[in-house]
């Protein structure tokens, strides 16, 4: 059972500290690294029915499918948060793009609006 | 301190506003207040609708949200340094221009660098049950994630004095930029009061009811923030 929630609060621990410095190149390096191995890890736990029951067994989950299911949801979850926060960052950017072509323009149209500076 | 209307920026996000836009300038034109319109990327016919001789324009290529636009409003506005107070008002004709005499007091006076509006604070606005079950929530909710004791925390329509003006950074750029405020507001410690006015709601908003789906979109994104 402790090893199943070390296994849990670190997954979680890890996967926070990942999306909150999603872009600094460390993270973003990370995530590659770990989506690759989750999918190696799924494949071969999928393909290998004794590897995955052992591996089941070495954190306390008695049945090996599950274990393949666990970690899809992690992956699925953890794929999904980084996508949803990129977006948000992509907006954001739009939004400032967006503000400054506004501005800019707004500055032609009325030059003396903010000329009393 | 005397402040003129001439020196008070009105700052108007519209989007998809051709039903109510029209009335709303024609109304604030016959005042002396700066009116600042941005178009916060309308696909009716908004646009077209806006005297661009008579208020300042600004436009949004596309749709970003109205913490978004009010965002680029404030910051065009505080360029001028002739502004002394920055108003916030919706497009969709909900807020009284017979207010903005009271709301703009606070400054005037001295008492406040921040003014929100209230609709709670007398009996003019006439509200569903479900919509003043909806707002007392957003109260509760506001009080205790930043602990002003506001009687109405989602009101379009509040003044700032150019003292703060710069403390005002939106970050969100939809609706939860009302959340944003109050949160600024709290954490900067601003002095603010609160003064009564009055909401009036189009009959096509409860047709649309789009007031109230907003305030799930509202929660959701306070919670996801």
């Amino acid at each position: 059972m402790l090893i199943r929630i070390i296994l849990v609060v670190s997954t979680i621990v890890f996967s926070l500290w990942l999306l909150k410095k999603r872009n600094s190149a460390r993270a973003r390096a990370w995530q590659k690294l770990l989506i690759i191995t989750f999918l190696i890890g799924v494949i071969t736990l999928t393909v290998s029915q004794d590897l995955s029951t052992r591996f089941a067994l070495f954190f306390g989950i008695p049945r090996a499918t599950d274990v393949v299911l666990y970690l899809t949801v992690v992956i699925f979850l953890f794929v999904g948060a980084n996508f949803l926060l990129r977006l948000e960052d992509v907006q954001k950017r739009l939004t400032v793009l967006n503000r400054s072509i506004a501005l800019r323009d707004a500055q032609q149209k009325y030059p003396n609006w903010s000329s009393n500076k | 301190m005397e402040i003129k209307p001439e020196n008070c920026c009105i700052i108007i996000a519209a989007f998809n506003e051709s039903e109510n836009i029209e009335k709303v300038l024609s109304e604030l034109s016959e005042t002396n207040y700066q009116v600042v319109v941005i178009d916060d990327g309308s696909t009716d016919n908004t646009v077209s609708l806006i005297d661009k001789n008579k208020f300042f324009f600004l436009q949004h290529q596309i749709n970003c949200g109205q913490g978004a636009a009010l965002q680029t409003g404030l910051e065009f506005a505080r360029s001028n340094e002739d502004i002394q107070v920055f108003i916030t008002m919706d497009a969709d004709g909900q807020h009284q221009i017979k207010d903005l005499a009271n709301l703009i007091k606070p400054i005037q006076n001295g008492k406040a660098d921040v003014v929100f509006g209230s609709r709670f604070l007398d009996k003019r606005t006439k509200l569903s049950l479900l919509r003043r079950l909806v707002l007392k929530a957003a109260v509760v909710f506001s009080k205790l994630s930043t602990g002003l004791p506001l009687s109405d925390a989602h009101n379009g329509l509040r003044a700032f004095s150019r003292n703060v003006i710069f403390e005002i950074d939106l970050k969100r750029d939809g609706m939860t930029h009302a959340s944003e405020i109050v949160e600024i507001v709290a954490e900067k410690k601003l002095n603010y009061q609160e003064v009564a006015v009055e909401i009036l709601y189009p009959k096509f908003q409860y047709k649309r009811g789009q007031s109230l789906w907003n305030s799930v979109n509202i929660l959701s994104d306070l919670f996801f923030k």
